[in-house]
């Protein structure tokens, strides 16, 4: 079950599955450490960017960032 | 003597917030040598650490968070450790994020074993009950771990001698991570790469993986080496491995380089509390509306303050609006640009009773000394709104609120960054102008340079005040409506300005958001003063150096006349206003008045408050409001020309510090070009609709 981001509620935890977006801004996020695999905790997610905390770091993304990061429930076994 | 001296240089690397530009003051002390990266506007900082027998000077590589070479300050990064000419690596290693900055270190350390890192706030760690084992970090890496905190001072001496080690016995091996599924690819291209010169400091398995990852501008070198057969073959690898896969080798590799960080934070990293709370204040300003309300408000009062302590502004308004004039005039003069220009009033009137009158000591006391006050007058401000500034980024504060007014300001194609130019504008453009550098694109940056100059500053605010007491001053509701037209045309042009600029470099939607949040904390003001003093030293080097020049230029034209040293009614200024002054026929203007109106604009060019000095000494009168009522305007012609001189044109300064910030003449020609245009169109608007409305 595999859903972007932006859709994830607060408080949940996530996994990185995939992200999709330009060569430019794709590489940014990935190095940001939303690599597949990294485990992302929604800290805000309602109106305005979307706040995760990801490897250690706060991190605010636009809302139409937040959409290319493909995640899926942590724990879990997922999709 | 001197003589031997070895010179050692050391790249200084590191994720943005890890703490750089703080250690890099603490190690230095002082910055010797700014200049921008050949051919971009990113700054070079190189600094100088003096030990016995040696100098090592580190150069400042900016913030990334790779060598992926994506912006501009990665690829000056990533030129600079490719090519540059280092004896070492100095990396920076977060240790409250050691999970997230150490993907850098490993980054570096494949490339070189000539490398020390560093783990930066060791201090802030231990508070957090975050835990690293240096030495099992060593080990893994092979390169030498000093824990280091900038505030404290702490593992500095070691820092240095670990750094030292490493330039005088060379270091160990590159690192080696596995890159899985990648390998056999890997090894296949760095065959194919075998004994081409590419003149570049790294071995030919970094090469080959990056031409597997897609990196363009190494393809492009190593084609050039007459590689195009390694090339080619990596490409065929990509879409093989894609395709096998079924992810493409830039994710895998970013991937296994991260789960190659993990396993050395499963053995080095310790994490006492597994989750950390968040203080209101984050939790406050994250909130969706409490948030952007906070935020404002924030900013709002740091930037009344600063304007307070220089000019007096908004506090002397407030007080004046109270009826206690003489309290607001006394604050003035004790503002520091008060203190300032009372100074050189004084040596300026000395000069003038003890010189006798002659063209020299008018160029020495107004001129020379005239100049040199303006660019002095501007220190204190720039140098208050740079710690402010510092103080924003330094806390953490700046990131928070930049993150919830984003939406606001995603409606005028910029990011929530913009925040603080734009409130930094209201008192004074120069320092808006260079805070545009907080943008992290280049097209913002642009944006915002062109834009800011729309926004009224407090020199500004004083002819509007003046405009409104002498034209509308019988109703305060008329004042009060004129007043706020003339804001909102103002704020309209800032954001028509940033929508047309983004869309002429054709940009793109309006810039997304990936900013990191450091947490909340206390910033060294030591630290901060170091920061912020760089940067005004920088500013009186180089924009200081154009305003001087220009406020003589405006000295020369307003004091001289075809008939040597004249009056200003009589000045080659004067003469220009003359010449020109058809031009302010679109507003109704003709004969003495447009003459008035146009050598005023002119005037206006050295400093916005210069327009009602000008017009009073044209009038013969001391009395600005006087002299503006003498015009006998019409109010739709007040309203216009307020709003003209509201917006057309940045000062000499502005323009100066545009020119410096984008490094390019024809850029700030544009914007001024585009600013006469825009207030010249808005202005006859005003006039044609107040006329229709019987104004």
């Amino acid at each position: 079950m595999e859903v972007p981001l932006a859709s994830v509620p607060e408080g949940s935890r996530v996994v990185v599955v995939s992200v999709a977006g330009g060569v430019g801004a794709r590489r940014r996020l990935l190095e940001m450490g939303f690599a597949p695999g990294s485990e992302v905790e929604v800290i805000a997610n309602r109106r305005g960017p979307v706040v995760v905390r990801v490897r250690g770091v706060t991190v605010a993304l636009g809302r139409g960032m937040a959409a290319k990061i493909l995640v899926r429930p942590a724990g879990g076994g997922g999709g | 003597m001197g003589s031997g001296r070895r010179v050692y240089r050391v790249a200084v690397v590191g994720n943005p917030n890890v703490g750089k530009s703080t250690l890099f003051t603490r190690l230095t002390r002082e910055i010797a040598h700014i200049a921008n990266w050949p051919g971009t506007t990113v700054e070079r900082k190189e600094g100088v650490l003096h030990l016995d027998g040696a100098d090592v000077v580190l150069v400042d590589l900016p913030g990334v968070y790779s060598l992926a070479g994506v912006s501009v300050e990665e690829k000056v990064a990533r030129d600079y450790i490719l090519r540059g000419d280092w004896d070492a690596v100095l990396v920076l290693v977060d240790s409250l994020a050691p999970e997230r900055t150490l993907y850098l270190a490993v980054h570096v350390l494949e490339l070189t074993g000539r490398a020390v890192v560093a783990l930066t706030k060791w201090d802030a760690a231990h508070a957090r009950g975050i835990h690293v084992r240096v030495e099992s970090l060593r080990r893994a890496l092979g390169v030498p771990v000093v824990a280091v905190s900038a505030v404290t001072g702490e593992g500095l001496g070691e820092l240095v001698k670990a750094l030292r080690e490493v330039l005088e016995g060379g270091g160990g091996e590159p690192l080696k991570v596995d890159y899985g599924l990648l390998e056999p690819a890997i090894a296949e291209v760095e065959r194919e790469l075998a004994g081409l010169r590419l003149g570049v400091r790294a071995q030919l398995r970094w090469i080959a993986l990056k031409l597997l990852e897609g990196d363009e501008d190494l393809a492009k070198l190593v084609e050039g080496a007459g590689g195009g057969a390694a090339v080619g073959r990596a490409r065929e690898l990509r879409e093989a491995v894609a395709r096998s896969a079924g992810v493409d080798p830039e994710e895998l590799a970013v991937a296994r380089r991260f789960s190659f960080v993990d396993e050395v934070s499963r053995r080095a990293v310790v994490r006492a509390r597994v989750s950390e709370g968040r203080g209101t204040l984050e939790r406050l300003l994250l909130s969706p509306v409490a948030g952007p309300l906070l935020s404002l408000a924030i900013l709002v009062s740091a930037y009344a303050l600063v304007f307070s302590l220089n000019t007096g502004f908004p506090l002397n308004a407030l007080l004046e609006a109270a009826g206690l004039s003489e309290m607001a005039e006394r604050l003035e003069s004790f503002t520091l640009s008060g203190l300032i220009s009372s100074f050189f009033d004084a040596v300026a009137g000395y000069l003038r009773a003890r010189l006798p009158p002659s063209p020299l000591a008018s160029l020495l006391a107004d001129g020379l000394l005239g100049g040199l006050a303006l660019v002095l007058s501007f220190l204190p401000l720039i140098l208050t709104a740079l710690l402010v500034l510092a103080f924003l980024e330094d806390s953490g504060v700046g990131p928070y609120a930049a993150a919830s007014l984003h939406r606001l300001f995603q409606r005028v194609g910029l990011s929530g960054r913009a925040a603080y130019p734009l409130l930094v504008a209201l008192g004074c453009n120069v320092p808006a102008v260079m805070a545009s550098r907080t943008a992290p694109e280049e097209a913002e940056r642009r944006q915002l340079m062109a834009a800011v100059p729309f926004v009224p500053c407090q020199a500004r605010l004083v002819v509007l005040l003046a405009f409104a007491s002498a034209y509308f001053a019988d109703s305060p509701l008329l004042a009060a409506a004129a007043f706020a037209t003339a804001y909102a045309i103002a704020l309209a042009l800032f954001a028509a300005t940033s929508l047309a600029v983004r869309r002429v470099l054709g940009a793109g939607e309006a810039p997304e958001l990936a900013l990191e949040l450091p947490p909340l904390h206390k910033p060294s003001l030591r630290v901060l003063w170091w920061i912020s003093w760089d940067y005004a030293k920088h500013y009186l080097k180089r924009a200081g150096l154009v305003i001087f020049g220009l406020s003589l230029v405006v000295w020369g034209l307003t004091s001289y006349g075809p008939s040597g040293p004249a009056e200003p009614g009589e000045s080659y200024a004067a003469m220009a206003g003359r010449a020109l002054a058809p031009l302010a026929s679109f507003l109704g203007l003709s004969g003495g008045k447009a003459e008035a109106a146009v050598f005023a604009a002119l005037a206006g060019l050295v400093a916005k408050e210069t327009i009602l000095l000008s017009l009073a000494a044209l009038q013969g009168s001391t009395d600005p409001v006087e002299a503006l009522r003498a015009l006998e305007l019409s109010r739709a012609q007040a309203l216009a020309l307020a709003v003209f001189y509201t917006a057309y044109m940045p000062c000499a300064a502005t323009i100066a510090t545009i020119y410096k910030e984008s490094g390019s003449a024809r850029f700030a020609a544009a914007a001024v070009a585009w600013s006469i245009l825009a207030s010249a169109a808005v202005s006859w608007l005003v006039y044609a609709a107040a006329s229709a409305l019987g104004l």
